[in-house]
């Protein structure tokens, strides 16, 4: 039982990690009907900028993440004023925007790499990561840490998004970008913003990444399994990307741990799969077709 | 008319003049040696490190004459981590480069593919850090144009399952694996096969796919049956780092270590998870902290210092392949495939850059009269214990 629970704290940790970048993938798709999946990326300048604020500069953790965070967000807005924006201008295909994001992805990775080379660093806190024992189970302060920011950051989302003006207009732009914008809401602006909130939780479950395991270039991997979360939630559902990441959290930990590891990528895309099969627009998704 | 002759009996008088030229350079063409290795990506420094480590012996040979009166050049290769840019970089090397040989891949699944290609083109092949398989066929005979530029991996794995069980007392292990790799699933076998025979037992098993960074699932199974040690022949630091956290991080670290062999002997290691590896034991080739390689160390230092990465033993594995090749052309005194095989085939006691004399055997292309070091994770520092050959 006690190994039981363990492995439960376990996935749900993991989950929520899948769970902030699947938030952020969803909230572009909800707007903008594409992936961005230069996400990886982002949620790597987010590691190194709280690394460096710490390490350079001498930064508290709390210090650093807010930093990450507002760094993350600066470069979430520059890539879409540098690349998405004029493409879309453009009129340009989803198909083409897409692609254009993974190859950000993949240019900021390698940048990151020729810059500051692609050694594997440890985040310099000590505080995350000594382990807090709660008599059946084993917690590293990180983790918990890691769970309340999270769940701080999709409440203030929540309220964000459903109280004030701003998020009703993203709401409406979620629902129908071109009427939203005939009817005299400032896309653009409504874009910046979404793109710095998909910027703050980049940056926020980059630093999380990094206390958990390592800073290093490639770290963006992890972004493919929040975005199959994403789609298992469904495709610009809020609820759905959280749900999504915790579910495949649990589902990766628990294949692993009582079926075998080497077949807990085949459960998690044979969970894709058939969830797709049977609800075409993953758990929580909306209704419409034609979007890539 | 005349005029319109002159100028053309000018320009044939010049192009003639270009056309010696080009002959005059095509006499000393440089010697071109190629390399593939692990460039982008998380693993970048396996191969950064080694190319400024063979840049700068390459350097140090031409400022000399170079090698038979001819300039050396290096011609290196991003194989990043897809199996199938080893093949690509072998045929640009080969038809395009027109390399005399290959240094590399540094890892097994790069380098078992290449028999055939470089076999075909008659141009010899010395990967490092590799498996049996690399240098052998499935039947047992060997790939004539493949020559292994480090210890064969099971070699040091059986030396590390004799030492554990006879010096160390051990008796329980269970075993990590990463199962997408060559290199850690031979390893795996060779413990397994040695630690077994003399007595001991592998009390579980699990696994990992490659760019794993998540253990604690396995980690909690394997703790359950109450090993001493787990053996984790990882390819790559950074899984290793992971994993002695998370075991941290689950409560086991006190009683159970981690073994290993020299795929995370990397410095930088300490620096992410150096308290975590306590009490690690592991098996090296080469021992880095040795004083013999200090002088090497601190020019690479000082010439590198910007990289940010530590020179580490595989890229001094690169440099034996390197003197095994310039020893090769110098013997054979000829840069011809074929010459330079026979001539890698007879090495004999040839001192190389990680110490020692090696001998090339002509039945399985390894090398011999290799030393293993023992190494222990001592203050979040890589210390050698003894040398220990079984």
């Amino acid at each position: 039982m006690n190994i039981f629970l363990q492995q439960l704290i376990t996935g749900l940790s993991i989950g929520s990690v899948y769970a902030l970048l699947a938030v952020g993938y969803a909230l572009i798709y909800s707007i903008f009907d594409f992936t961005n999946f230069a996400f990886g990326a982002l949620m790597m300048i987010g590691t190194y900028a709280a690394f460096y604020s710490i390490s350079l500069v001498n930064f508290p953790l709390l210090g650093a993440i807010i930093i990450a965070m507002l760094i993350t967000a600066v470069a979430s807005i520059l890539v879409e004023i540098l690349a998405y924006r004029p493409m879309r201008e453009k009129k340009a295909s989803k198909l083409y925007l897409m692609i254009t994001a993974m190859g950000v992805n993949i240019f900021i990775q390698n940048l990151a790499i020729q810059t500051i080379g692609g050694s594997v660093k440890a985040f310099p806190s000590d505080w995350a990561k000594q382990v807090v024992n709660f008599g059946i189970v084993k917690m590293p302060r990180s983790d918990i840490l890691a769970a309340i920011i999270s769940l701080a950051m999709l409440a203030i989302l929540w309220f964000f998004l459903y109280k004030s003006r701003l998020g009703l207009g993203i709401r409406a732009s979620a629902y129908d970008t071109r009427t939203a914008g005939l009817m005299g809401l400032n896309v653009n602006i409504i874009s910046l913003t979404v793109f710095a909130i998909s910027g703050f939780t980049a940056g926020l479950s980059g630093v999380f990444f990094g206390m958990k395991y390592a800073v290093y270039p490639a770290m963006g991997g992890i972004s493919n399994k929040a975005f199959i979360a994403a789609v298992i939630g469904g495709l610009g559902s809020l609820p759905g990307a959280v749900i999504g990441g915790i579910a495949l959290g649990l589902i990766e930990t628990m294949v692993s741990a009582y079926v075998s590891t080497t077949f807990r990528d085949l459960f998690s895309y044979a969970t894709l799969v058939l969830i797709l099969l049977f609800l075409p627009n993953g758990l929580l998704g909306k209704n419409i077709q034609d979007k890539l | 008319m005349k005029k319109m002759k002159r100028i053309i009996s000018l320009l044939l008088v010049f192009i003639l003049m270009l056309s010696l030229v080009a002959c005059g350079g095509e006499k000393k063409d440089p010697i071109k040696i190629g390399f593939e290795g692990w460039s982008s990506g998380a693993d970048a420094y396996m191969g950064q490190v080694a190319i400024a480590v063979l840049q700068d012996y390459i350097d140090n040979v031409n400022a000399n004459g170079g090698w038979l009166g001819r300039q050396v050049e290096l011609v290196p290769y991003d194989i990043s981590k897809d199996f199938s840019e080893s093949i690509n970089a072998t045929n640009r090397l080969i038809n395009q480069d027109k390399v005399t040989a290959i240094i590399g891949p540094d890892g097994s699944p790069f380098a078992i593919p290449l028999g055939d290609i470089v076999e075909n083109a008659q141009i010899p092949l010395l990967p490092y850090g590799s498996n049996a398989a690399v240098t052998l066929n499935d039947d047992g005979s060997v790939k004539p144009y493949v020559f292994r530029a480090c210890p064969v991996d099971s070699d040091s794995a059986t030396v590390l399952a004799s030492y554990v069980y006879k010096e160390m007392g051990v008796r329980r292990v269970a075993t990590l694996i990463e199962t997408t790799n060559a290199y850690c699933v031979g390893m795996g076998e060779a413990f397994v096969k040695a630690f077994t025979s003399l007595g001991g037992e592998i009390v579980a098993t699990e696994s990992y796919p490659v760019e794993e960074i998540e253990f604690r699932a396995q980690l909690t199974k394997l703790a359950e049956s109450k090993p001493e040690y787990i053996f984790m022949p990882a390819a790559a630091y950074k899984e290793v780092g992971n994993a002695a956290k998370q075991l941290k991080e689950l409560g086991f670290s006190d009683n159970i270590k981690i073994l290993g062999t020299d795929g995370w002997y990397i410095p930088e290691l300490m620096g992410i998870a150096g308290p975590e590896l306590e009490g690690a034991h592991l098996i090296i080739g080469a021992d880095m902290s040795d004083p013999e390689f200090a002088d090497i160390i601190t020019d690479y230092n000082k010439k590198h210092g910007d990289l940010d990465m530590e020179l580490h033993i595989y890229a001094l594995y690169a440099l034996n392949a390197l003197q095994f090749i310039e020893h090769a052309i110098l013997e054979a005194g000829s840069t011809e495939g074929p010459a330079i095989r026979d001539a890698l085939e007879n090495i004999k006691d040839l001192e190389v850059s990680t110490g020692g004399k090696w001998t090339l055997d002509p039945k399985t292309h390894n090398p011999k009269g290799s030393e293993f070091s023992i190494v222990k994770v001592t203050d979040s520092q890589f210390k050698t214990i003894t040398k220990y050959t079984d």
